[in-house]
């Protein structure tokens, strides 16, 4: 780490300005760059989906973690050796507690919690609330986001794993589906129209 | 005092990672996925380095430069290529056929029926209610996308104007 005041450049700032820039040290920084592109490409794929994305704060802490290491890599701070053994290891922790989570129930709940319940048939779920410190504007602000205006509509409302909270609403709360205009002619009436060009058909799994 | 100088790097630093997401386009942040997501924190992480001037600011514009553009590119090929946007992407996956969970697709996306259960809770359906939906596939992201069966698609408006033309 050199100070700025040591630093032989008059203006740190604007030193791209000026001549004697080190062309090399700018091709390596970048071609560093290029690998630790293709190995986090390969990384976060390899993880699969669950890397972060919808899931628990502690996956976000890993993408962040694998973020956080690489800058040091690029700069040529550390060896591209202990910047690999670091990526590789964090993301080999990741991978096997994703497995075993995957295994064993038990341990999914240890390591990313279980669903609580905030409202119950329409009435709120006050221990629910208090073990995760959502107050009653929190719960109807959540309620509001998914479009419930009574709060008898809600069956179940739950503060998922991942901090989301899931809605299942009662059955005369659902919004209409063909069945109730149809009734048992419901397939008929959809194989009617005939017409639908269908965006999961691509996928072969009709 | 060398304050003034962090003031200007990091306005710098600002400016050029700006103009750097708004070259390499939406996807960024909208439809992120992990990666863009993790794309975005290196960029982000190499600053640092660059404002306490342990770094020179070419040398952050290099790699910053460098992690975009193979952003770029990247996703330049897997538009162009199928094979590459399989591998980058993945192929949506069916969790969930006619209300029976896929346990192979699970498997391979290591998801339990705990988060598959999760994953239809957010989209307010409870497990007696598995059997209406014809596929439930996982998209990039985690995401579950679902197509249903016939008698439990929503009904639209052309069923009410059929329903109303036959009252009438």
């Amino acid at each position: 780490m050199v100070p700025i005041a040591a630093r032989d450049v008059p203006f740190g700032t604007f030193d791209a300005l000026l001549p004697g820039m080190d062309w090399q040290e700018l091709g390596m920084t970048a071609a560093r760059g290029l690998l630790v592109y293709a190995v986090m490409l390969v990384v976060i794929r390899l993880l699969g989906k669950r890397t972060v994305g919808n899931f628990t704060a502690f996956d976000l802490l890993v993408a962040l973690m694998l973020g956080e290491v690489v800058d040091e890599i690029i700069y040529g701070d550390v060896s591209i050796a202990q910047g690999l053994v670091a990526i590789v290891v964090i993301a080999l922790a990741k991978y096997i507690t994703a497995w075993l989570s995957y295994r064993s129930h038990t341990l999914n709940r240890i390591l990313e919690g279980s669903p609580t319940a905030l409202v119950r048939d329409g009435e709120l779920d006050r221990k629910g609330m208090h073990h995760e410190l959502m107050s009653e504007l929190d719960v109807f602000a959540a309620l509001r986001l998914q479009g419930v205006a009574d709060m008898r509509e809600v069956k179940n409302a739950v503060m998922e794993v991942d901090g989301q909270i899931s809605v299942i609403r009662e059955n005369w709360a659902e919004p209409i589906q063909k069945r109730d205009v149809y009734g048992d002619e419901a397939k008929k009436a959809s194989k009617e129209q005939e017409q639908r060009t269908d965006t999961a058909e691509a996928l072969g799994m009709k | 005092m060398d304050l003034w100088r962090i003031a200007v790097r990091a306005l710098v630093s600002y400016v050029y990672l700006l103009a750097m997401t708004r070259v390499s386009g939406k996807r960024i942040v909208h439809q992120a996925t992990t990666f863009d997501f993790v794309v975005a924190l290196i960029a982000g992480d190499l600053i640092d380095d660059m404002l306490w001037a342990e770094v020179s600011t070419t040398k952050f514009a290099a790699a910053a430069g460098s992690i975009f553009v193979c952003d770029a590119i990247t996703k330049l090929t897997a538009f162009r290529w199928k094979a590459v946007h399989r591998f980058l992407c993945g192929v949506p996956a069916a969790l969930l056929r006619d209300g029976r969970e896929d346990r192979d697709a699970l498997r391979r996306e290591q998801l339990s029926e705990a988060d598959l259960a999760h994953l239809l809770r957010l989209r307010g359906i409870e497990e007696e209610k598995w059997k209406d939906v014809h596929l439930g596939l996982a998209e990039r992201d985690d995401e579950l996308s679902m197509i249903f069966a016939p008698q439990a698609e929503s009904a639209t408006r052309a069923d009410a104007a059929r329903v109303k033309e036959l009252l009438r």
